[in-house]
């Protein structure tokens, strides 16, 4: 957390100078020790997180691959005539951890044509555009990754 | 010239994607299917309009900005999308003719 603040910091301050480096692990070092005290921040867990760096990295580019090729076919919907047959689906994601199962929800709202309604414990309520949407969502890669992630 | 003309592109495709979130903000009669279209802007849209502006500055800390808009972009976006979808079905007695309710549960 104190190195992600500190590189915000130095962002923001738009160069990296002795002033901007000292007033910034100050800050940092302040909301870090705050969080960790007041908040219950676990800074061990978020380092331990970067071990995971290579599988978070095939992610987001799995995300973005995804948003490029959903946004296509929503733009097909839109151009095409008549309406969708838009649907609600619900099923369990099978995925333990609850901030991966947030992470697999954003996701999913994040790739037009699908968004999630309801997230209650595992269980999901995705809304699709239209049928072609939904085929397999608990199956598609997000739940598959997030899956294997808890299992590592 | 090769960086401005890929700019240009880039922006051009910004710009027909928020053209077609319009679109297809009138086209679709239902709030839950006009909310897909309202995504097209915020995902790719967005996207593409920052990828020009970020080829047009090159350099590092403008990049870096750009960059930070697009993930706080993407940290809130699902939130307001997940919060109107719920209020919807939780207050429109009548929703379930708009859609087709599917359980594999």
């Amino acid at each position: 957390m104190f190195i992600i603040l500190l590189v915000l910091w130095l962002i923001f301050a738009g160069s990296v100078t002795v002033t901007n480096l000292l007033l910034g692990a100050l800050v940092a070092g302040l909301i870090t020790l705050l969080c960790t005290k007041f908040m219950g921040y676990d800074t061990g867990r978020f380092y331990r997180g970067f071990s995971k760096a290579d599988e978070i990295v095939v992610y987001i580019l799995y995300l973005l691959r995804e948003i490029v090729r959903e946004n296509l076919d929503v733009l097909r919907f839109i151009y095409r005539k008549g309406q969708p047959k838009p649907m609600l689906v619900r099923f369990y994601g099978g995925v333990q951890h609850e901030a991966l199962r947030v992470l697999v929800a954003n996701s999913i709202t994040l790739t037009p044509g699908t968004y999630t309604v309801k997230l209650e414990g595992d269980e999901y309520a995705v809304h699709a555009l239209d049928e072609y949407f939904q085929v397999d969502i608990e199956y598609s890669a997000f739940f598959k990754m997030a899956r294997k992630v808890e299992e590592a | 010239m090769i960086r401005l003309i890929l700019a240009a592109l880039f922006l051009a495709l910004g710009l027909f994607m928020f053209f077609s979130e319009v679109v297809g903000f009138y086209k679709f009669t239902y709030v839950m299917n006009r909310m897909h279209a309202a995504a097209l802007g915020d995902t790719l849209g967005i996207g593409s309009i920052l990828v020009a502006v970020a080829i047009l500055t090159g350099e590092l800390v403008p990049i870096l900005k750009l960059v930070l808009i697009l993930v706080f972009m993407f940290l809130t976006g699902p939130v307001t999308t997940h919060l109107i979808a719920g209020a919807e079905v939780e207050t429109h007695k009548n929703a379930g003719h708009e859609y087709k309710e599917v359980d594999r549960r």
